[in-house]
């Protein structure tokens, strides 16, 4: 009896062990160690490693660049052997940022499998291409090609050590790929937000067996050009919106009347007339003294609509300075400038822009423009920009439209700013196996809003639209017009 | 005296495999032992996976039904209203009597909102609202509270942020501190609600496995009148004794194996986000090694107490109260989560229940504590084996 006891559980045993050892990863390259992850006082724990690559793909051997790679491991006792990762728009912006921010969302990825996410060559950690302070404050004034072109060429010469040409997207999927297989992982599900989703689509033609699904959040559609007037005429078209949706408000439209109006009057008089205010450091509270120009009001009125909560300012802010209190509005106008310079790296989005969008630009691009706020202006300092930059590669069929069964869900914000609907319903033809969800009342990048947390989160479990449900989006409202400082209607 | 003692190792051997195979026979071992290694490792998992599907039922965004929450004066804030739709709350008609209504238990919980929330908020005043809840109601039914809670304090954050906004403040400042955690535990050991349960769940099968055993050859054959015949045999009669309690011991070890089995086995699969478990059989035989001297403990416990008793079913009931006994420091273990010590590890079950929790977490006890508490458990056991000997040399035995 003894004996028979005993053979059992040897036997058992041996199931036990096999089916954990079966599942053991094979060896990985990259060497992780426990890290912390920061973004201003924000620190995530992660594991990080330092991928090496040749900064110029035909010379392995030539100049090696360190990008940054950072691992959030999955909670499973046997995660997936594939994992997930984010990238970031811009293009410039660090996705190892905002993967700090998104955390609640990498969060419910875990339970199933890691997260790593890389920064793209040219951003945050990965020989980030950032530009010397430069006085934005004279550019904002009037665009002055000479002195732009001397801001350029002094930007360019602080980073001769790298070679401008290979910051493209073109070789970013090649170090993503490189990536996933120095960590030893069978497969990738790739988040793409913004420029992002050019990435994450061009990541999927390059290497369509081994993309297990992919979520393009506010989209840069293949082809779309954003060199051209495009820029210019969605935000006329964002404002345009704003106006028309105050109007059909009643609290709106009995406080602010013609939103659109009171904006082209007001730009109006500060191209007249740039008016000097002073008025306490949005975060320090020192007293600050600005020369507001119609740029500056461009600058805020085109980042305001965003996010749904900068969309429920905007009447607020516009009337404000329309009588004569600036002060939320040169506020405003720091904080934003203060975001954009900490958080995006000009070199690399020059590198990008210069190779991808600007030597395909046509007239008919530039259709429009004329029309709307920013009128040329993005034209005349991408032409000075492109003219400065070395040109680098891309792939060659970079811009042609391609097909793929791979599972893709498509968000587009319906008050997007940027990347309308529109863009993500080209994609979606494009693409067969794909799902467009148009999440109502929300700007760019919708990724944290309402139940898309939960619908990305089963979308990534089950790459499939099987059992997928995502009418609870359709719950999502505007955030209420600020009919003054202290709020909306109750 | 060497004749005797062969022929009492003959009869040890003689009797224990009697006792081993006639439980084998018998439905109620194999049912306890089928139960050690299939429901018991379902019941624990299956309460989880339980707990984890409603909780996501009630508040995954997804597919989660509405929260249904009576408001009283909803009028005096429709923007608040919208919001609370937007985050899955469907705002419906109040009772008339709120609290009584939710104080019946008809309601969870009743927002009012009052007349004057309406002239504060427009005046940039704090806007109050009052939530009517009762506190003794806990679990489940609690997350209709919290998920408006929630709702009203991101609203709250989220107008006053903008309220800075719009005043040419960085909302930011508000935040004084950034407080950012992190965490040391590996993996393994951040299954805190699933190991603090595996004390329990193993100790208790040990006692199980063998109690039945236990009964049935002690106060078993007494009622069956067959003890008798089996005393006036040639053999003496502790080793009768030593005999009945090896047996015991053999299907008390054989539970606590295929409990560490089935749970092993059951980690690798069960569908559960909250546990992520490995364990190997390298855990598996630890563990089984580090809690035999209490298979030898409980065993001669229950086999002494079974020896009191005069009928089956009397010693079942003894048997039965007296597993709280083991229970208690496992419960106390449950409570202060300590960290092995020269000053616990003596102690019983107690010690049995650290080493379990130590060795699934994977992490490694000094090798003096764990012989400490094998040590002091073996103790223990051959003090009350020996008490059961000598009880069974009395003629009272006989009952």
């Amino acid at each position: 009896m003894n004996k028979t006891f005993f053979y059992c559980a040897i036997w058992l045993l041996v199931l036990v062990c096999s089916s954990s050892t079966l599942t053991t990863l094979h060896a990985a390259e990259l060497a992780f160690e426990r890290c912390q992850i920061k973004l201003a006082a924000v620190e995530r724990d992660a594991e990080c490693a330092s991928l090496l690559r040749p900064e110029n793909p035909d010379q392995p051997n030539g100049r090696q660049i360190e990008l940054f790679v950072a691992k959030f491991p999955s909670t499973a006792a046997k995660p997936a052997d594939d994992a997930m990762t984010f990238i970031q728009g811009g293009p410039g912006g660090s996705s190892i940022d905002m993967a700090i921010n998104y955390y609640p969302i990498i969060e419910t990825i875990l339970s199933k499998r890691d997260v790593i996410i890389i920064d793209q060559r040219g951003t945050g950690r990965s020989n980030e291409l950032s530009c010397p302070e430069s006085e934005i404050e004279d550019t904002f004034l009037a665009f002055d090609p000479v002195r732009a072109e001397a801001e350029l060429n002094k930007c360019k010469a602080a980073l001769s050590a790298s070679d401008l040409r290979y910051y493209t997207t073109s070789i970013a999927v090649q170090d993503l790929e490189a990536m996933r297989i120095a960590a030893g992982y069978s497969q990738l599900t790739v988040y793409g937000v913004s420029y992002g989703t050019r990435v994450a689509q061009h990541y999927l033609r390059r290497y369509p067996e081994t993309t297990r699904a992919v979520i393009l959040d506010g989209v840069a559609h293949i082809g779309l050009n954003l060199a051209g007037g495009e820029i210019a005429r969605q935000s006329q078209a964002a404002l345009s919106g704003v106006s028309a949706r105050c109007k059909l408000d009643t609290a709106c439209e009995a406080r602010f009347g013609d939103v659109l109006d009171k904006f082209t009057q007001l730009a109006e008089r500060l191209k007249a007339q740039p008016v000097s205010v002073t008025i306490p450091d949005p975060t320090t509270a020192k007293p600050v003294t600005k020369t507001l120009t119609e740029q500056h009001l461009f600058g805020v009125i085109r980042m305001l609509p965003y996010a749904t909560e900068g969309l429920a300012l905007l009447p607020l802010l516009v009337d404000h300075a329309y009588q004569g209190d600036y002060t939320a509005l040169a506020a405003q106008y720091l904080l934003i400038e203060r975001s954009m310079t900490d958080g995006f790296a000009m070199g690399m989005q020059y590198s990008v822009m210069c190779a991808e969008d600007y030597p395909f630009v046509n007239e008919s691009d530039h259709a429009g423009v004329e029309d709307t706020y920013m009128s040329d202006a993005i034209r005349k300092s991408v032409e000075v920009a492109c003219k400065v930059w070395p040109q680098g590669t891309m792939d060659e069929d970079f811009r042609d439209p391609f097909e793929s069964s791979v599972p893709v869900l498509i968000l587009s914000g319906e008050t997007d700013p940027i990347t309308p609907p529109e863009n993500g319903e080209r994609a979606h033809t494009m693409l067969a196996n794909s799902r467009h969800l148009v999440v109502p009342a929300h700007g760019h990048g919708v990724i944290s809003r309402g139940c898309v947390p939960a619908l990305a989160r089963d979308f990534v479990v089950a790459a499939n639209f099987e059992d997928f449900n995502p009418t609870c989006i359709e719950r999502e409202r505007a955030m209420p017009f600020f009919v003054d400082s202290t709020g909306p209607k109750p | 005296m060497q004749t005797h003692n062969i022929n009492n190792l003959r009869g040890f051997w003689t009797i224990l495999r009697k006792e081993v195979i006639d439980n084998l026979r018998d439905r109620r071992t194999l049912t306890t032992m089928a139960v050690s290694i299939v429901v018991g490792p379902l019941l624990l998992f299956g309460f989880l996976w339980f707990a984890e599907k409603t909780v996501k039922e009630e508040t995954d965004l997804v597919n989660a039904e509405p929260t249904q929450l009576p408001v009283v004066g909803a009028d005096n804030a429709p923007n608040l209203m919208t919001w609370l739709a937007q985050n899955n709350i469907e705002i419906v008609a109040p009772p008339s009597e709120p609290e009584q209504a939710v104080k019946r238990g008809e309601l969870r919980v009743v927002l009012v909102v009052p007349e004057n929330y309406a002239a504060a908020f427009t005046a940039g005043e704090s806007a109050p609202v009052r939530l009517i809840h009762d506190s003794s109601i806990s679990g489940l039914d609690k997350i209709g509270y919290r998920t408006v809670q929630k709702a009203l304090l991101t609203y709250s954050s989220q107008i006053g942020s903008m309220r800075l906004v719009a005043r040419g403040v960085n909302p930011s400042i508000v935040k004084a501190v950034q407080i950012n955690v992190s965490d040391v535990a590996s993996p393994q050991a951040r299954n805190a609600q699933v190991l603090s349960m595996m004390p329990y769940l193993i100790i208790l099968f040990i006692m199980v496995g063998g109690m039945y055993l236990a009964i049935d050859t002690t106060a078993g054959e007494r009622e069956k009148g067959s003890l008798e015949p089996l005393l006036t045999q040639p053999i003496s009669r502790s080793t009768i004794l030593l005999a009945k309690l090896g047996a015991t011991v053999v299907f008390s070890a054989l539970t606590l194996l295929l409990v560490l089995i089935g749970i092993g086995l059951s980690m690798d699969y069960v569908p559960i986000d909250m546990i992520s478990l490995s364990i190997d059989s390298a855990i598996i035989v630890k563990t089984f090694i580090a809690c035999l001297p209490f298979v030898l403990l409980g065993s001669a416990l229950m086999v002494l107490l079974a020896s009191f008793t005069k009928s089956y079913k009397e010693a079942q009931s003894y048997l039965g109260m007296m597993m709280i006994i083991p229970s208690l420091p496992l419960m106390l273990l449950m409570m202060m989560s300590p960290q092995p010590s020269l000053s616990n590890m003596w102690i019983p079950s107690f010690s049995q229940g650290l080493i379990i929790i130590q060795t699934f977490k994977g992490e490694d006890i000094a090798w003096n504590l764990v012989a400490l508490s094998m040590g002091a458990s073996t103790l223990l056991a051959l003090l009350l084996a020996l008490l059961a000997v000598k009880l069974y040399q009395r003629e009272r035995i006989l009952g």
